[in-house]
């Protein structure tokens, strides 16, 4: 995780943005006692790629092959959070 | 432990009265819009392409289902509704989604700003390159 400069348990926070929805990446991240800049650099990554479940299939409906996008945002994600967090 | 409590009930507190406001807002704004097209904008995009863009951005993907899924999938080209997902998969529900960082701590330029570039970086040449 230091890869995109949060802290190892902002990982939990993560996966559960990922998979479940925003609201339960926060709920984790409330508890985790982020300071503003690691929750800044984890609601970049998240805000670009979350929701994947939900939000594959709303894009499945359109057109089946544009499900491609989801390994595309989580990428974008997290290569976002690397090349910005030295600015924070 | 007591104090983790009054923390996490102040947070919720802070959401719901950013949230509840605007989502109701954007829940009347949805009701007016379905089976609605853009008009003016076709040198840009199909009515239809542009409405999904509009309602993703406002609502978001899931929220936005309804007008999204139904105007990519009856009206416009195919180029055109892979740029709009494209987009959309990238930078969606710019009010809720941002509100929600907001509330919890972040800086609101630094989470919308990269997303908007890299989702009209993504958008431009799917819409205007590889055009057939």
């Amino acid at each position: 995780m230091a890869f995109v400069g949060l802290p190892g348990k902002a990982a939990l926070a993560v996966v559960l943005g990922n998979l479940v929805n925003l609201y339960a990446a926060l709920g984790a991240a409330a508890g985790l006692g982020l300071t503003p800049k690691e929750m800044s650099l984890l609601g970049l990554m998240l805000l670009t790629s979350h929701s994947q479940i939900l939000e594959g299939a709303v894009i499945f409906r359109v057109r089946r092959a544009y499900v491609v996008l989801a390994p595309v945002r989580f990428l974008l994600g997290v290569l976002l959070a690397h090349w910005l967090h030295p600015l924070l | 432990m007591a104090e983790y409590f009054k923390g996490l009930l102040s947070f919720a507190l802070r959401l719901g009265v950013i949230l509840i406001p605007l989502l109701t807002l954007l829940e009347l704004v949805k009701g007016r819009w379905e089976g609605k097209k853009l008009k003016g904008v076709e040198r840009f995009l199909s009515a239809e392409a542009a409405m999904a863009l509009l309602a993703g951005l406002l609502f978001g993907l899931l929220y936005g289902a309804g007008v999204i899924v139904s105007s990519l999938r009856e009206g416009g080209r195919r180029q055109e509704a892979f740029a709009v997902v494209t987009f959309l998969a990238v930078f969606h529900s710019v009010f809720e989604d941002t509100m929600l960082f907001v509330a919890a701590g972040a800086d609101p330029l630094f989470i919308t700003l990269p997303r908007a570039a890299v989702a009209v970086l993504l958008f431009l040449p799917l819409r205007y390159l590889l055009r057939r």
